[in-house]
């Protein structure tokens, strides 16, 4: 524990030309949630990121995707919040202004559903999991703005969610 | 509306004049590049013609499909032209007008329409190795007397290319996401229609394939290549069976 904390203070701390930078941005994509039986359900998803870019081509990342799966209007319908926070460390290999990174951390996943009864909804479940979450993906530097394209995953109670995202960030703090 | 305008304001502000002249040795089908003004392409096997109106527009054609009765028209524009990035879009209509011969004159006309649009993207790395990525979407219309059918499809490809004097070669890995399919059918007792639509995720059909494009000549390209597809694809057109093979033959004229 120490020497992961000295680690980290000795990166923290290394004077270089790529120093500390805080960005901003969001993703958009698609969500494949794992079903009991192997399917998956494709819904679109949005993601608010906010990334640490630290030296020697490190990083962390926190993020919180939202898809949401409508019933539609009959009686039973089922509709369904997916969120989850996802925490993560990443590394990335840089050629020029593009950069190839992969990611690896930790999710808790929530979903909310709604039974409805016409317009009233008669019963409401929380579900929460939680597992390791991956990543892979390309980022490419144009100007300030950072895009994104890459494949995401969470591994929770032996179902496997997948997203493929775009998206963009912008530096709002940094030293560089 | 004002969205559109902030996307397209957005896409200017990016963008740039035109730079460099397209490569000889551009993969054009698998990259955010094209011909180039004045420049040609014609293939052998498909009949594709294309033809650079400007260095950022090419319009296409496939003229097998005209001679089966599906007239056809595509376009692509590279709209975003920097050294870190290039990008384009392209999209067209694939119109099946032989379809009218399945009825008779007197049912409304049938349509058999395939819509395609490719995004693409282009990023150079090290050296020779460029990185191109691509989204894939196809939609598929089909409304004959008593039957409406629909599909929508998004693929992504990822393409590592490296050239050299005489051509390129090609690591791509395709990845099927979903297709979403639609159906209306008219009743024919007199109850009500069916309708439904299913999305199935096609995540399993991923396949990779190696390839080499070669400059046989100045003017002459051929490009053969072999794959994996891990599900059995449309035979011929896709895979056989987990085999994936390519081949193509094309002439490209650059105007002086």
């Amino acid at each position: 524990m120490r020497a992961l904390v000295v680690l980290i203070a000795g990166l923290l701390c290394v004077s270089s030309a790529q120093a500390l930078e805080l960005r901003v941005g969001g993703d958009a994509g698609l969500f494949f949630r794992g079903e009991a039986g192997g399917n998956r359900t494709v819904l679109p998803t949005l993601a608010p990121r906010l990334t640490l870019d630290l030296p020697l081509e490190l990083g962390a990342e926190v993020l919180w995707p939202v898809a949401y799966a409508p019933g539609g209007d009959g009686l039973g319908a089922v509709s369904t919040l997916h969120h989850r926070l996802v925490l993560r460390a990443t590394a990335s290999l840089r050629f020029k202004t593009t950069s190839f990174y992969a990611g690896g951390g930790a999710a808790v996943v929530f979903s909310h559903s709604w039974l409805w009864d016409g317009e009233l909804a008669r019963a409401k479940t929380t579900t929460v999991r939680s597992g390791p979450a991956l990543a892979l993906g390309v980022d490419v530097d144009v100007g300030k703005t950072r895009l994104r394209c890459g494949l995401e995953g969470v591994i929770a109670s032996g179902r496997r969610d997948v997203s493929v995202v775009v998206g963009a960030s912008l530096p709002v703090w940094g030293t560089r | 509306m004002r969205a559109a305008l902030v996307v397209l304001g957005l896409v200017w502000a990016l963008s740039s004049g035109a730079r460099a002249v397209t490569a000889p040795n551009a993969v054009v089908d698998l990259s955010a590049d094209t011909l180039g003004r004045a420049n040609w392409e014609v293939g052998l096997f498909w009949g594709r013609v294309a033809r650079g109106m400007t260095p950022h527009l090419d319009l296409s054609t496939h003229g097998v499909a005209w001679l089966v009765g599906a007239p056809n028209v595509l376009a692509k524009w590279r709209f975003l032209d920097r050294r870190e990035l290039r990008a384009s879009i392209e999209g067209g209509a694939i119109w099946v007008a032989s379809a009218a011969l399945l009825t008779d004159a007197s049912e409304r006309w049938p349509l058999l329409l395939f819509l395609p649009v490719e995004a693409r993207a282009s990023l150079p790395l090290a050296s020779a190795f460029e990185l191109h990525l691509g989204a894939i979407g196809r939609w598929n219309v089909t409304n004959i007397p008593g039957l409406g059918l629909g599909t929508a499809s998004l693929r992504m490809d990822v393409t590592l290319a490296h050239k050299d004097r005489s051509g390129t070669w090609l690591v791509t890995g395709r990845f099927p996401l979903v297709t979403r399919a639609s159906i209306r059918l008219e009743s024919l007792l007199g109850a009500s229609d069916v309708a439904g639509a299913i999305a199935l995720d096609e995540l399993a059909s991923f396949g990779f394939l190696i390839a080499r494009d070669q400059m046989l000549s100045e003017r002459v390209h051929g490009r053969f290549g072999v794959g994996y597809r891990n599900t059995y694809g449309i035979i011929a057109y896709e895979s056989f069976g987990h085999l994936m093979l390519t081949f193509d033959l094309y002439w490209r004229h650059r105007s002086r």
